[in-house]
């Protein structure tokens, strides 16, 4: 049923991938007592179609799962399957008395891609459950139905960094009883990947007593001030009652017809987690719609009393208004209690502002590397002047003057740091950080060289770009908690149009608690 | 001095490369499709900047990849080529040299006759213009208005797996130029595009 035989990548990879495959099979070689289809084998993967009833009751919910295996460095796809790829396609056969199945999505994981891209799915094993209801058949008193023959065609891909795509027909007889008998074998491993799938985010479990969480999940949607492309704009998921379980949260959405969704940056905020996530117009000729859905997954969340580890869900429905830029505050903001964390105390980043006058993370971190730049002068690094070297080792008045002023110069680096910490990202600061002591680095390694030549006009480059790198990190990184709606109108964008999504209902409960 | 004029001249070639780099669009609709100038399997060297004035169809591609070999075998692209006469259609093959997928221009060429390939395809090795378009898969199809900017985004068609019969796509490359040859626009302008990740 193999729609393509090519097997891509080497061939000593393939091997490999199948001698893994094949060890986790004997592993598996015990008496199949399990409601499954065979197992249905290629180098990358095994699949196959299970129930979770030896016998299932006549009448009734139907638990079935798609499981598969995959060869390690081998992954399977999410319902948006990130850059490449494509979800995995479930068609089933008609069965007399059996209602449309529904496919559910365990939450995804991300994969890092070359280039820059990635992709969202499953690695070594994923069982896709899938929830059906059987009907009483008309005038079938209990005993003339005694099976239920089962279908299903899987189309799907699996990628390593090449992909290969497979097509199988899986079938199986699914006996029918008076009461349910689970299945000692695939009713555990469906209920492990029953928990796997996202709560809706309206409820929370029932062992925290089914609080709403409705008003718990806030989005907003805003134009990023900061930002020179056209059409971007800046998304923030604020989820209260949660925190990051080990291993980190993460944000991933469905495909959206109007925006591309980036990869989003997470943070403990007081009470919760903020995501923040770039947004991109796909269309800027065409004005954004009225009202837009948007279905995100956050997973690796935690919560006390929890399951270790939460997945949440919803089909926010949210509304698109152009709306002058310091009346917009949305009511689900004003609605927030009072938050105390960072981004909502008097920010003592506006003094910086002040007197930078940019009101911009760039300038700062362009004040930063001029700063370290003052340094490194000060300090006989750069040599931006020729000197003749000093006379004997004991520092000179003026000399001493200079080597102080340096420290005042690294105080102020150090202190506009500082600013620039409250205003983008832990990873953008990083960056800036290293960029500015690769600067240092360059500077010694330039003055260490002392003829003009081809090594000192590179290191001239590197240190060139070494200064231009951290007000472009630092623009790229900003948080987007400066946005109307979370800092206040004084720091509003200016000028041009300013779109707020508002949150206003979530539509998807996709999951009731009881599942 | 003579040191310092040098580094001046650094620190601006430096600011100006990075700046270049920032504020390059990434492919999306209603936006000036990124110039480029590259060498052709054929060994000719092709610039969009050519074929201004014209539609210009661009194809990710890679042969390796089992979604372009298909539309290839199929003859997807060169088909919609041939009807669309007035169309340039150019592929470009991101594929970082160092990638198991990269193809020398003997191979390519020989790849190319096998599988009666019409429209030059273009050597990307360094990943600068797929990266310029955003372009993630193989295939994902660009559509360049006469006026050079990006009317089309996404992937060939509705079929991902190929397993509509091919008069049951809805070819979205198609349909655009179709709506592009009476004056229209593309209908939807972007889709998701579908395939293996470029190899970058």
């Amino acid at each position: 049923m193999r729609i393509d035989t090519r097997i891509p990548g080497s061939a000593a990879r393939a091997a490999l991938a199948s001698l893994a495959l094949a060890a986790g099979w004997l592993g598996w070689s015990r008496p199949a007592a399990a409601v499954a289809s065979p197992w249905m084998t290629n180098p990358q993967s095994q699949v196959r179609l299970i129930s979770g009833d030896l016998v299932a009751p006549r009448q009734g919910e139907l638990r079935l799962g798609i499981h598969f295996r995959l060869a390690p460095g081998w992954h399977a796809y999410w319902k948006n399957s990130g850059d490449a790829g494509f979800a995995p396609v479930f068609t089933w056969k008609d069965v007399p008395g059996l209602g449309p199945p529904e496919l559910l999505w365990p939450a995804p994981h991300r994969f890092e891609l070359p280039g820059g891209l990635e992709a969202f799915g499953y690695s070594d094993e994923v069982v896709y459950p899938v929830r059906a209801t059987i009907a009483p058949l008309a005038g079938d008193s209990g005993g003339r139905r005694g099976v239920l023959r089962l279908g299903a065609n899987v189309d799907y891909l699996v990628c390593e960094v090449d992909c290969v795509p497979h097509r199988y027909d899986l079938a199986l007889d699914q006996p029918l009883g008076e009461r349910a008998e689970p299945d000692s074998q695939t009713a555990p491993l469906l209920d492990r990947w029953w928990r796997e799938v996202p709560l809706a985010a309206s409820h929370l479990p029932a062992s925290a007593g089914a609080v709403a969480l409705a008003s718990r999940a806030e989005m907003t949607l805003a134009t990023a001030a900061s930002t020179a492309a056209p059409g971007e704009l800046r998304l923030e998921l604020r989820l209260r009652g949660v925190t990051a379980a080990p291993g980190g949260a993460d944000l991933f959405f469905e495909s959206h017809p109007a925006l591309e969704l980036g990869r989003p940056r997470v943070r403990a905020v007081d009470g919760g987690l903020l995501f923040e996530v770039t947004a991109r117009r796909k269309d800027t000729s065409r004005p954004l719609p009225a009202t837009t859905a948007i279905a995100w997954t956050a997973t690796g969340l935690a919560q006390d009393g929890g399951p270790a580890r939460l997945a949440l869900a919803a089909r926010q429905e949210v509304t698109v208004s152009a709306a002058p830029p310091v009346k917009a505050a949305p009511p689900v903001t004003r609605a927030v209690p009072a938050r105390r964390e960072g981004m909502d105390r008097p920010p003592p980043q506006r003094r910086f502002r002040g007197f930078l006058a940019a009101g911009d993370p760039r300038a700062v971190a362009l004040a930063a590397v001029a700063a370290a730049l003052i340094t490194l002068e000060a300090w006989g690094l750069l040599r931006l002047r020729r000197r003749r070297p000093a006379a004997g080792y004991v520092a000179e008045g003026p000399a001493r003057r200079r080597e102080a002023a340096g420290f005042l110069a690294l105080l102020v680096t150090l202190g506009l740091l500082y600013a620039l910490s409250l205003e983008i990202s832990a990873e953008g600061l990083a960056g800036v950080e290293l960029a500015l002591l690769a600067m240092s680095l360059v500077a010694w390694l330039r003055r260490r060289i002392e003829r003009p030549g081809l090594a000192r006009l590179l290191l001239a480059a590197a240190l060139a770009a070494c200064t231009i790198v951290p007000p472009w990190l630092a623009g790229r990184n900003r948080l987007a908690a400066d946005t109307a709606a979370l800092r206040g109108p004084s720091l509003a964008p200016g000028s041009g149009a300013f779109f707020s999504f508002t949150a206003v209902s979530n539509v998807d409960d996709r999951r009731s608690l009881d599942a | 001095m003579r040191d310092r004029r040098i580094s001046t001249a650094a620190l601006f070639a430096a600011g100006l490369l990075l700046a270049a780099t920032a504020a390059l669009a990434t492919g999306e609709v209603g936006t000036s499709a990124p110039g480029f100038q590259l060498k052709g399997v054929d060994g000719k060297s092709y610039s969009l900047a050519d074929f201004k004035g014209k539609v210009v169809v661009l194809e990710w591609v890679n042969p390796h990849c089992p979604f372009s070999d298909r539309h290839a075998r199929e003859k997807t692209m060169t088909e919609l080529a041939r009807q669309h006469g007035e169309v340039v259609w150019l592929g470009i093959n991101s594929t970082n040299p160092r990638s198991g997928d990269f193809e020398t221009p003997a191979d390519y060429h020989a790849y190319i006759q096998q599988q009666g390939i019409s429209y030059p395809v273009l050597y990307d090795e360094s990943g600068a213009t797929g990266h310029a378009y955003g372009a993630r898969t193989t295939p994902h199809m660009f559509i360049v208005d006469p006026e050079g900017k990006i009317a089309y985004n996404g992937a060939i068609d509705d079929d991902p797996s190929g397993r509509k019969p091919k008069a049951q796509r809805v070819n979205y490359v198609g349909k655009g130029l179709d709506s592009e040859r009476t004056g229209g626009k593309p209908d939807p302008a972007s889709t998701k595009p579908y395939g293996c990740s470029v190899k970058y």
